[in-house]
């Protein structure tokens, strides 16, 4: 049997491990929180060791294309993300509350202030009809209203419309509750 | 920036905020769903399921994020020589398999419920079908509305239907003139029952045949 160099140190594999890295750095410190992005050296070995495991699974291919390789390794770094989460391995103490209700100022009354207004924001949501939530929840997702109106295959007029009459609902439900964002 | 964009930019950072006491619910869809989510790969009802989740779930809506600020940076760095060596299409058999094996149907239903949601649709695409003539065919429930997706083996859309009323779906050739003469491609079918539930299916195979006179 003719023996050959493991797949998992071979320079491709090396070069593609180092830039994953680089890549999932730079989205764990852009997306997650700073308790969670605290941990993102752990998170991103665990992650690349993860899609490592993956790729040793496969038949005899070294790489796969990109697109590939990036779903592999969300799916693999949020299944990680919901294992820490779920086993609570995080000081409780957290700033990114205190920052919703006032810039740099946490206090037991701005992080209180902070959740109040997360929660609303998910229960006035529930009171929106389908359409404005659908539109609004993209939109608040941080996408613009022509992606979301590609994902939601809906014209781009029909979405823009669902997306203002949804924020303005928002708001005024988010105001009898006396929250102001 | 505008106090209207302002106000925008805090509802956004409300909206996409944790804390370390937010844990994943046991309705949370599989993290695979939430990729296909973001990169326009779910039927709409699939679709409309995951945002109403969205919409309550602080730990999926993180999980989003992260798979459109994983996907933007593919896309940003597509002219960068990343050295992905070629297509590994087995690879990426076995997995979109088995990403169709998790089937994620919203809020739990019983195991009696979920075992015949899974029964409902079976494939009736009997081995290769010809390019200028790809019908799909499935079984389902009677008056149940179908949306289809159809995959190359890597998970890129090549079609997609949406609402259709018959258990069946033609694959428009002009949807077809990019793939590969005997590619293998990948459809999955998501029924809208009549009762207000959803049923989705496996992940379905063919092969693309090209005949003679096919054009």
């Amino acid at each position: 049997m003719l023996l050959t160099e493991p797949r998992s140190s071979s320079p491709i594999r090396s070069q593609w491990a180092a830039e994953l890295r680089e890549e999932l750095t730079r989205v764990i410190c852009a997306i997650c929180p700073p308790w969670l992005s605290a941990d993102r050296e752990d998170l991103v070995q665990t992650t690349v060791l993860a899609v490592s495991r993956h790729l040793d699974d496969g038949e005899g291919v070294d790489l796969p294309s990109s697109s590939y390789l990036r779903r592999v390794a969300h799916n693999a770094l949020v299944d990680e993300i919901r294992r820490r989460r779920r086993r609570r391995e995080v000081p409780l103490q957290t700033t990114a509350m205190a920052d919703l209700a006032a810039d740099r100022a946490p206090g037991p009354e701005a992080v209180h202030r902070g959740g109040e207004i997360r929660r609303g924001i998910r229960e006035c949501l529930q009171r929106l009809v389908r359409s404005r939530r659908m539109a609004v929840t993209l939109y608040l997702l941080g996408h613009s209203v022509p992606r979301a109106s590609e994902l939601l295959g809906w014209g781009r007029k029909r979405t823009e419309n669902l997306v203002f009459r949804g924020l303005s609902d928002l708001r005024s439900c988010l105001e009898s509750m006396d929250l102001r964002p | 920036m505008t106090s209207e964009a302002e106000e925008t930019a805090r509802l956004r950072r409300a909206f996409a905020a944790t804390t370390p006491s937010d844990a994943p619910r046991p309705d949370c869809p599989p993290s695979s769903r939430l990729w296909e989510g973001v990169h326009g790969e779910l039927p709409s009802a699939e679709l409309r399921l995951l945002l109403a989740h969205l919409a309550e779930c602080p730990v999926c809506t993180e999980a989003w994020r992260l798979a459109e600020e994983l996907g933007e940076a593919g896309g940003r760095r597509r002219s960068r020589r990343w050295l992905w060596v070629g297509a590994a299409a087995a690879a990426v058999v076995v997995l979109a398999v088995g990403i169709a094996q998790v089937r994620w149907q919203g809020p739990p239903t019983s195991p009696g419920e979920r075992a015949a949601q899974e029964r409902v649709i079976a494939s009736l695409v009997k081995g290769a079908l010809p390019r200028g003539d790809c019908l799909l065919r499935w079984t389902g429930p009677r008056g149940a509305r179908y949306d289809v997706v159809v995959t190359t083996g890597e998970l890129e859309v090549v079609s997609r239907a949406a609402g259709l009323e018959k258990p069946a779906f033609r694959v428009p050739a002009a949807d077809l003139a990019q793939v590969a003469p005997g590619a293998r491609l990948l459809f999955r079918v998501t029924a809208e029952l009549p009762s207000d539930g959803l049923a989705v299916s496996e992940t379905f195979s063919f092969q693309l045949r090209d005949d003679h006179g096919d054009g």
